[in-house]
């Protein structure tokens, strides 16, 4: 539930914003110049506002899409992310924007145009195939009721067929685009942990079986999936519950409507790491030491008995 | 050496009003007293010196060193919480209302600060702080002389979730000069005791989370008493000490490290050996 709705002030009445206050008529609805003044100020508790978050709209004036950290790919050459939304819904005990950001507020940036002319730009840049990668910042379709991004943006992609689309999730408002007619150049990226392990540090993220229920229709019409395990949450036992949960994609999928892995380990810059700490100190993810690649090169060949390595991106 | 897990800490409220008639239903409400001593405020706290009041005159720079003294004086510590207090002017609102600031602007400097939405019964109103009264209150928002001070003094001392401006209406602009009766201020307030009560308990409630989480762990003070560590060996021993709460906390750490350490180095080296033996594995289902 939203606490609150902070609008700055130069899109108090645009028409997303408009339909957004209407929704939300029952909080109050708050000016700001700019969301910065709400979203960065210093001393914020992330762990507070994550039980009460509040709603800020936004307009996004520069670096709409950047191009993603070394090591962040899906076998592509030029590759780029973007964010139209800060933040997510889920609460998963390990995710870096806990440590990323000052505030566990939902920004939304509700200029889209804006987004899609840089991707035009970027595609009109490269003469390769370009990877568009969403869901850095938040989930790819938790907040899609709210936002439409992921409708609205559909037909430049149709329209582009070099402009590659990662929408990555947890979400079982992934099945939305069962209504749309599958995109070769869309991947759908499954955001997967073993369910025991999801259970205990992935609060509010729907059962596994059925995100692998919606994975699989959605396969089966025809849309690429993509499969995420990153992070790998290092419990002692990781071979026996990952290797279940192979198992369980597997009987469901074959090999080739699998666009491509990628796995990675839990790994955090030392500063974003502390913050972490300090957030949740008595975490037992964060108290124990790091097991190192293990559990990579494990997977990694693990996956290997369906897919073939050129499908295969351990994250670094 | 027999030694007790360290008590959770108690933690009040900061309170600050401008006037003393707004502050005199809240004295009686927490059974506050006059501190002894020669003070620039009029400063009251309970008997535990848990809760603390202030009084801090009229106008935002009152308010602000106000808070500021309260906090020196009171040693308020940063998971404590702060609550401005008071009457402020609305255009439309019926005098008596009740409402938290969500939004406060200090007219004077044009910044503005956000509390967070938190209190599920109380409604919300934007907050401006004038540096004189208001004879013809124009947009639709609170108008008070104090809570920006308050606001920015108190963000030095306390996280943002923990300060909080609640305002009673009690006029639709004033003149210059022109007075409320204290009876009528005092009666106003006291009307809204029952919502303030659920208010201060909200916040309590939010300021003991915090001090749980930011609590040195079991035993730190323990060991530091018994061997030498640099400022950085402390931090490392905060956390190594956290760890061992979560990973081995049936495990008796203050005897593990009289058997494994002479020194505060050897201390945080056997720690540190120990807990890295530890798996990460699930809780029983």
């Amino acid at each position: 539930m939203i606490s609150a709705l902070y609008v700055e002030e130069s899109i108090w009445e645009h028409p997303r914003a408009l339909a957004l206050r209407e929704r939300f008529a029952k909080v109050p609805h708050i000016r700001c110049e700019r969301y910065g003044e709400v979203f960065n100020r210093h001393g914020q508790d992330f762990r507070v506002q994550k039980s009460r978050p509040a709603l800020i709209l936004a307009e996004k004036h520069r670096h709409h899409v950047l191009p993603t950290p070394p090591g962040y790919g899906i076998g592509g050459q030029a590759n780029y992310y973007f964010s139209h939304i800060l933040n997510c819904l889920y609460d998963c005990r390990y995710c870096f924007l806990q440590g990323l950001y000052q505030s566990a507020n939902y920004v939304f940036f509700l200029n889209f145009e804006a987004f899609q002319l840089e991707m035009k730009a970027l595609l009109d840049k490269h003469h390769d195939n370009v990877y568009f990668f969403s869901g850095y910042d938040g989930d790819s379709f938790a907040l899609e009721s709210l936002t439409g991004f992921v409708r609205a943006h559909l037909p430049f992609f149709a329209q582009h067929p070099r402009a590659q689309l990662e929408l990555r999730t947890k979400s079982l408002k992934a099945k939305d685009l069962a209504a749309c007619t599958p995109l070769p150049n869309v991947i759908v990226a499954f955001t997967l942990t073993p369910e025991r392990i999801s259970r205990e540090w992935e609060s509010g993220v729907p059962p596994l079986a059925k995100r692998l229920d919606v994975m699989q229709a959605l396969a089966e019409q025809g849309w690429p999936i993509g499969l995420r395990m990153d992070p790998i949450i290092p419990i002692e036992s990781y071979q026996q519950h990952y290797g279940e949960l192979l198992d369980q994609v597997f009987q469901r999928l074959e090999p080739a409507q699998i666009h491509s892995a990628t796995l990675g380990s839990m790994r955090f810059p030392k500063a974003m790491h502390k913050t972490m700490v300090k957030l949740h100190p008595e975490e037992p993810l964060f108290a124990t030491s790091d097991p190192g690649d293990a559990p990579v090169s494990w997977l990694s060949e693990q996956l290997g008995r369906w897919l073939p390595a050129s499908k295969i991106f351990p994250c670094t | 050496m027999s030694l007790s897990p360290r008590q959770p800490p108690r933690l009040g409220l900061r309170l600050v009003v401008a006037l003393p008639a707004e502050a005199s239903p809240l004295i009686s409400q927490l059974a506050l007293s006059p501190i002894p001593g020669e003070h620039p405020f009029k400063i009251y706290r309970d008997t535990a010196q848990l809760h603390w009041l202030i009084v801090s005159g009229i106008g935002r720079h009152a308010s602000s060193i106000a808070t500021a003294y309260l906090a020196g004086l009171s040693r308020a510590q940063k998971s404590v919480a702060w609550l401005n207090v008071g009457i402020a002017g609305h255009a439309t609102l019926p005098v008596g209302e009740i409402r938290a600031a969500h939004k406060i602007t200090d007219a004077t400097l044009g910044t503005s600060y956000y509390p967070p939405v938190l209190f599920d019964k109380l409604s919300t109103e934007s907050l401006m702080t004038m540096p004189e009264p208001e004879s013809a209150i124009g947009s639709n928002m609170l108008v008070d002389m104090e809570a920006a001070g308050f606001y920015a003094s108190a963000a030095t001392f306390a996280s943002p979730e923990l300060i909080h401006a609640i305002k009673v209406v009690s006029d639709h602009g004033m003149q210059a000069g022109q007075r409320l009766s204290k009876a009528t201020v005092t009666e106003w307030i006291n009307q809204q005791r029952p919502a303030l009560q659920q208010a201060m308990e909200k916040l309590l409630d939010l300021s003991n989370q915090f001090a749980q989480r930011w609590a040195d762990p079991d035993y730190y003070d323990a060991i530091l008493a018994e061997y030498h560590f640099t400022a950085t060996q402390k931090n490392q021993l905060r956390r190594l000490l956290q760890r061992w709460q979560v990973l081995l906390k049936d495990d008796d750490v203050v005897d593990f490290v009289w058997k494994h350490a002479a020194t505060g180095r050897e201390v945080l080296a056997s720690l540190a050996e120990r807990l890295d033996r530890e798996s990460l594995t699930l809780p029983e289902a």
